[in-house]
């Protein structure tokens, strides 16, 4: 197996689904985000936003932090520490099988 | 799925991935809070700096002195309140509310020391010539201004903030022609950038307001 195999197969499989590789580059440029701003950015359902959301607290890569503002629910959502090494390694995994594949460069079967 | 459709797709997702990244630079700067603040505190200096050289008699030099500082002393505690005050009022409840990482103050504070440093180094190069190092100064800061806006345009992709800098570029070119005593130069520069922040601030708040109604009732 070369080199560039190996990292497809040792891709972060939490963070190596579109919806939650999103929610993660979304909130790696900021200390965090409530979930109305994620909803607006990633076009999600709200449904579908709180089971990514749910598996990214799983992984212990995101902390969901709940409080009321008034009277209306306020969810903050941050990546921890965890999460943010985890996305590095994810970013360079992807570069790495990017390039791998790029340089390859094998002809589009007629 | 073929070798060169992976990579074509792979590169995608990640063009993708870096455009989520820089994603809450605009999401920051869509309602236009940000430039109207700012811009007001620019239209404040500017109006400092000018009205003292244009009316001599309207101003005296030390309640021009205690402005300055009073305003500069209050310019970061008054920003962040109005700012988060404002956008807690209009954008939090319609697209939502993000925390920006806290600048590192230390890399801030050296920057503005080696780029005052790097404008009075110009500044005596030039000073040879007819004018004076202040003027050649206000202009050295009126092309920085420029710089910073079409920056700040390009990272959050605002080509109405792009054209509209040229406005910044003409100020500080004309003050410098006409021969413009350095506080009427500095006034003119500062006036034209409060000038381009709150017209493209205000249009900016516009379109956002129109494009998302406050929501009834929603979660935040």
């Amino acid at each position: 197996m070369n080199y560039e195999l190996k990292a497809i197969s040792g891709v972060d499989r939490v963070l190596h689904e579109p919806g939650r590789m999103l929610i993660a580059a979304l909130l790696y440029g900021v200390e965090g985000a409530d979930f109305l701003y994620l909803l607006n950015e990633t076009g999600m359902s709200k449904g579908n936003l709180s089971s990514h959301l749910a598996k990214l607290e799983e992984a212990a890569y995101a902390e969901i932090v709940k409080s009321f503002k008034g009277k209306i629910p306020h969810t903050l959502v941050k990546l921890t520490p965890k999460g943010r090494a985890a996305f590095d390694d994810y970013r360079r995994q992807l570069k790495t099988i990017t390039a791998g594949l790029a340089a390859a460069d094998v002809p589009r079967p007629q | 799925m073929n070798d060169q459709l992976n990579a074509n797709g792979t590169a995608a997702m990640s063009n993708d991935m870096e455009d989520a990244l820089t994603r809450h630079n605009r999401a920051w700067m869509a309602d236009g809070i940000v430039e109207i603040v700012l811009g007001s505190f620019w239209l404040l200096w500017g109006a400092i700096v000018v009205v003292p050289a244009m009316f001599p008699g309207a101003m005296t030099a030390q309640l021009r002195l205690v402005l300055i500082l009073v305003s500069m002393g209050a310019m970061p505690f008054v920003l962040r309140r109005a700012i988060r005050g404002w956008k807690e009022r209009v954008s939090v409840p319609r697209t939502g509310y993000v925390e920006l990482k806290k600048p590192r103050s230390k890399w801030n504070l050296i920057h503005i020391a080696l780029g005052s440093l790097l404008g009075y180094s110009i500044g005596l190069l030039f000073s040879q010539g007819s004018r004076s190092v202040a003027q050649w100064g206000a202009l050295g800061l009126g092309i920085i201004m420029f710089l910073a806006m079409v920056l700040m345009a390009w990272r959050i992709r605002a080509m109405r903030l792009f054209a509209l800098s040229w406005v910044v570029l003409a100020a500080a070119v004309a003050s410098f022609v006409f021969n413009f005593r350095v506080a009427t130069c500095s006034g003119v520069l500062l006036l034209a950038y409060a000038f381009v922040c709150l017209v493209d601030g205000l249009l900016r708040l516009r379109s956002y307001l129109r494009q998302h109604p406050r929501p009834a009732g929603e979660q935040l």
